[in-house]
């Protein structure tokens, strides 16, 4: 298998405002992102020889190509649609990326977006929930919160020592997406608040969930041979990895429920693209998908941040913080920043394409000499993982 | 191709008290509840055998927060339960105020039970499932 490390460049890209936008359509989203994304990359839309659409649960309008097609005025161009949990954004940017070093197109359009408050999710993705007599009514907080007494129990961490250690990742990522103009929340919060919030699944309480949001994301790929044409400092694809279990993790026995393999084997298969060794001394910046603060910490362990059972000292010593050795959530996560299924791996990308660039929104939260940065995602049941690795440099 | 444990079946045995399983005669893990081919290998050569309905609770959450239409229900706790024959199982823990389900819950041995919870416009009606209470 041939490494796709810097064969493919990211030239433009767009972020909405995410939070609750009721004040605009899924069509305005699409053209908010997109157009910014254009703009970035100094091409008009005709420019676009093929779309590839992530959205997962759009109301109304269905879900298909046509969704951004009249919206973008992308008339008689391949666009395509994928739904694949909370990897849609990631997936939507390596089928992009796939054109490209298939040799089909040149420049393509990589979008996500997600209406999620008018599909009637009540604010915390509980919806109708899994499957009412399999799964014992199980939700999305309740599938993510059984990760937690597991790993309490592995390493010996009583009710409150545990509680106390994942609610130190909300606010470090309420904290960084205070500083963010596009995040949905703007709050900092205290550990006493965490603590305090009513429970949502135990022990996850209310911020320990993230935020359910309408945003798009919107990425102009192309060949890396092309990048300098398009711009100076364009960002470079060094890997991808997506992996799947071939077990739901409550149907594996002995699964032990704080280690996830789609998430190993998802990081080492882009790690091995990008000739990353060591992620945790060769990573500047992480985005992840802190679904939930227990996602959080699994993810430091199964992404190599952290050596096995060392989450907790790397959270205590703030590791992970804006100015820590690996800063991850640096624009607030999806914890803060929010969480339109379909969109949010191309927001991370879009954090990512910026500290790269060394053009944050605010100068207090660029992170200085940012060369090599990760995005990743994890949904299902969970089961589903995508990661994607970029570098500011060829090489 | 053969369904050997058809969910009808299994939801029937459910409510007499019987909770079954699949047996690989290819890799010998059980399937709970019943699917197709194996859920470890894939293997169609299946056997219907019968749990003893015991277990220890590997983890569990307690929800307060319930899917649509089902707030009713709550608070209640979902433990996943390693059955003593090998397959992990999930449903809801009784004998226990679902407010005091704390880290003391992890390991604790259970017996298998049932309750018929009421359909919704997903289902076709009513559906016993898997119901835990201390051993
Ligand atoms: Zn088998």
């Amino acid at each position: 298998m041939e490494s796709i490390k810097d064969k493919v460049a990211i030239v433009g890209m767009g972020c909405t405002k995410f939070g609750e936008r009721w004040d605009v359509g899924i069509h305005d989203l699409a053209i908010e992102a997109t157009y910014e994304a254009i703009e970035d990359a100094g091409i008009g839309l005709e420019d676009i020889q093929a779309c590839f659409l992530g959205t997962v649960t759009a109301p109304v309008l269905g879900v298909g190509g046509g969704l951004v097609s009249d919206a973008l005025k992308l008339r008689d161009i391949p666009i395509i649609r994928n739904e694949n949990w909370c990897t849609t954004g990631h997936i939507a940017l390596m089928e992009a990326a796939m054109s490209i070093m298939a040799g089909m197109f040149d420049v393509v359009l990589a979008l996500g977006v997600e209406k999620l408050k008018d599909t009637g999710y009540p604010g915390l993705g509980t919806g109708r929930g899994m499957h009412p007599v399999l799964e014992a009514r199980r939700t999305a907080p309740g599938s993510f919160g059984m990760i937690a007494p597991a790993y309490f129990k592995k390493y010996g961490l009583s009710n409150e020592e545990g509680k106390k250690l994942i609610g130190q990742i909300a606010v470090k990522n309420h904290h960084n997406g205070s500083m963010c103009p596009k995040a949905h929340f703007h709050n900092e919060i205290t550990l006493e608040q965490v603590l305090k919030a009513p429970i949502i699944a135990w022990p996850l309480g209310l911020f320990d969930c993230c935020g359910n949001s309408d945003g798009s994301a919107a990425a102009i790929l192309t060949r890396s041979d092309m990048a300098k044409s398009f711009r100076d400092d364009p960002i470079y694809l060094k890997g991808v990895g997506v992996s799947t279990d071939s077990m739901l993790p409550h149907n594996r026995p002995e699964f032990g429920w704080t280690s996830f393999g789609a998430m190993v084997k998802s990081s080492q298969m882009a790690y091995e693209h990008a000739g990353i060794r060591n992620p945790r001394e060769e990573l500047d910046l992480a985005e992840v998908h802190d679904c939930f603060t227990i996602t959080e910490l699994a993810i430091y362990e199964d992404l190599c941040f952290s050596p096995r059972g060392g989450a907790r000292e790397d959270i205590e010593s703030g590791f992970f913080s804006l100015e820590g050795g690996l800063p991850v959530n640096v624009d607030g996560g999806l914890k803060c920043f929010g969480h339109p299924v379909g969109a949010s791996g191309i927001r991370m990308t879009y954090e990512v394409y910026k500290q790269l660039q060394g053009k944050a929104d605010k100068p207090e939260r660029q992170i200085k000499n940012a060369s090599r940065g990760l995005s990743h995602t994890f949904g299902g049941p969970p089961q589903t993982s995508a990661v994607a690795i970029f570098g500011n440099e060829k090489g | 191709m053969d369904y050997k444990l058809t969910f009808k079946d299994y939801a029937d045995a459910l409510t007499k008290g019987k909770l079954l399983g699949l047996k690989c005669n290819n890799c010998g893990k059980i399937t709970v509840p019943p699917k197709m081919a194996c859920q470890e290998c894939g293997e169609t050569d299946l056997e219907i055998v019968e749990m003893n309905k015991k277990g220890k609770i590997v983890t569990f959450t307690k929800v307060n927060v319930a899917p649509e239409g089902r707030e009713n229900e709550i608070p209640y706790i979902i433990a996943l339960v390693q059955l003593e024959e090998g397959p992990w199982i999930m449903g809801n823990l009784i004998d226990i105020d679902p407010e005091k389900a704390t880290m003391e819950l992890m390991d604790r041995e259970v017996k298998v039970g049932f309750r018929v919870f009421p359909g919704d416009k997903y289902s076709p009606g009513n559906q016993p499932r898997p119901l835990f209470s201390f051993a």
